[in-house]
């Protein structure tokens, strides 16, 4: 008796903090929710003292410059992404599996970027940026914002080829395959999904990220962050409710969809 | 040397942007390639902050919102990662929400924290139907109040989940037999907690702190709508004396840049030597 108590004790403390974590994360949204619909919301009222649809009326109506500027957001972060593969695809294997003197060091240095804070390095590469005629421009803020995120995809780039088993690649280079082969055959597919769990780093580093893109973009590169910006720091909480949400559609529906891809890629791979 | 050439594609870009960005802002702070600023010596801007209490005051806040975050953010990521981890594998899945703020803009994680700590927000509302204040001007200004109250709870709530999410990647790892063992021989919860999980925990949380504090002492986005000038962190004050002043007043920005750089970069020198020493520990065992 005092057994399937206890046991049901445990089981209403497991519940009990799940729901806690689940409202601890979820209330803020909520909150959110709630404003984005709210007419006046005034001291100290619990809960909105009138409900209408003005933030919907905006959002339809300046729909075409809101989804500008999420596509323009989207595109340079992608960009972003395969530069950073571009960057740490075949340095990611030499670190990984050589060793030369002053490795680690090569490896602290070119981690660094992640590490340190933008602001000492970005305002420099502006100046750079303006001299190459890359500032304002879409590829410029794609740069930069791949300088200080392409870390997170070495990192898991090292981590995605330390788990290749190095007799695969003995054995595709005994039946004549040639390292390019090795690479895009063997290696490439292998590390799909380290390049997915890196790029979904460099992915949301990017897309959320406000100083570096009106640096560089000077305004003239549309982004989604930029549009919001001003809104959060204006008195009208609602749109900006209903703008900080939209912020968090793109990112959940690409992870969504990698996930969904992912897992039927694989299937037909096995 | 065909190893070398590899590394190229990631060297080129460091050397070109990243070390080219800090030597621009290296040379500019010494008053070079700057029209407007006739200085006698390099050092002038450098001279000017030390010199001025406000800048010295800046550096030490800055100082202090990183520091005290950062702790705030690797306790409350540490409890609640254990905490879910603790729950049944099944149940776990439901948690998956606490992964919200790293999705979240920085720039969107300072509004919400707006819309609950200002006077007239949700915390003072709550307050006032509680009866523990009964006027709005008796709650007090946490925003924009001298202690960078706004600006720590912004970097506490971003960046929890963060810990959680690293806690977590090694506690996946972590035999909860050892766990057992330990409560049949007698060990309370809170040992449990202190002298089996912690230790094997500490490692991944002081380089997790160590990045969360070099970012919070230079990141701009949540000062720029949480904090005031006065005394105010790092970052806006770089952000004014490059956007808002003019051109001769352009090396003190850089200078502040410098100094940030500098205590940055030792402070990543601790991080990457303690990142990685725990490969090595690893072949040793």
């Amino acid at each position: 008796m005092s057994a399937v108590s206890n046991k049901d004790k445990m089981s209403l403390q497991i519940s009990l903090q799940v729901w806690v974590i689940g409202f601890i994360f979820l209330f803020p949204l909520a909150v959110l929710i709630l404003y984005s619909f709210a007419g006046r919301w005034a001291f100290p009222s619990l809960y909105p003292d009138t409900l209408n649809l003005r933030t919907l009326v905006y959002l339809r109506e300046n729909s075409a410059g809101i989804l500008t500027a999420l596509g323009s957001s989207f595109l340079y972060s992608i960009t972003a992404v395969l530069l950073s593969i571009v960057y740490s695809l075949l340095p990611a294997s030499v670190l990984t599996r050589s060793s030369f003197p002053g490795q680690r060091i090569v490896e602290s240095l070119l981690l660094a970027p992640a590490v340190l804070p933008v602001m000492t390095f970005s305002i420099g590469i502006h100046m750079i940026f303006i001299r190459l005629g890359l500032a304002d421009t879409h590829l410029g803020v794609a740069l930069i914002l791949s300088i200080y995120s392409y870390p997170y995809m070495l990192r898991a780039l090292m981590a995605g080829y330390a788990m290749i088993n190095p007799d695969t690649l003995v054995c595709a280079r005994n039946l004549g395959a040639t390292p390019w082969q090795i690479l895009w055959k063997i290696e490439f597919p292998l590390l799909v999904p380290a390049m997915v769990a890196g790029g979904s780093i460099v992915f949301l580093v990017a897309f959320s990220d406000y100083f570096l893109v009106f640096l560089i973009g000077g305004g003239l590169v549309p982004s989604y962050s930029g549009y919001l910006f001003p809104f959060l720091n204006s008195t009208d909480w609602s749109i900006a409710s209903a703008l900080t949400l939209i912020s968090l559609v793109p990112p959940l529906l690409l992870f969504l969809l990698l996930d969904l891809t992912l897992t039927r890629l694989y299937r037909k791979w096995m | 040397m065909v190893q070398y050439l590899k590394l190229l594609p990631a060297l080129l870009p460091f050397a070109l942007f990243f070390v080219g960005g800090i030597i621009v802002t290296l040379v500019q702070s010494f008053g070079m390639m700057n029209p407007l600023a006739l200085h006698d010596s390099i050092w002038t801007a450098y001279g000017t902050i030390l010199t001025q209490g406000r800048f010295t005051l800046s550096i030490l806040f800055s100082i202090y919102v990183a520091l005290v975050s950062s702790i705030l953010a690797v306790i409350s990521g540490t409890i609640l990662a254990y905490a879910i981890w603790k729950l049944p594998p099944g149940m776990q899945v439901r948690t998956v929400v606490y992964k919200i703020p790293i999705i979240l803009p920085h720039i969107a994680v300072a509004f919400i924290t707006m819309i609950f700590l200002s006077r007239s927000g949700i915390i003072a509302s709550i307050c006032h139907n509680l009866g523990i204040i009964s006027d709005i001007q008796e709650f007090p200004d946490l925003i924009f109040s001298r202690w960078g109250i706004g600006e720590i709870v912004a970097y506490t709530a971003k960046e929890t989940s963060f810990v959680a999410l690293m806690a977590m990647s090694v506690l996946v790892r972590f035999d909860r037999r050892y766990i057992d063992t330990a409560r049949q021989l007698g060990a309370g919860r809170m040992r449990i907690f202190f002298q089996v999980v912690l230790p094997r925990l500490r490692g991944i949380l002081v380089t997790t702190f160590l990045i969360l504090f070099i970012y919070s002492l230079g990141a701009f986005e949540i000062p720029y709508i949480l904090g005031t000038d006065n005394p105010g962190m790092l970052s806006l004050h770089v952000y004014n004396y490059y956007f808002m002043h003019d051109l001769s007043d352009r090396p003190i920005a850089m200078a502040l840049l410098m100094i940030l750089f500098v205590v940055c970069l030792l402070l990543a020198v601790v991080y990457f030597r303690l990142s990685h020493k725990p490969r090595h520990e690893q072949v040793e065992n």
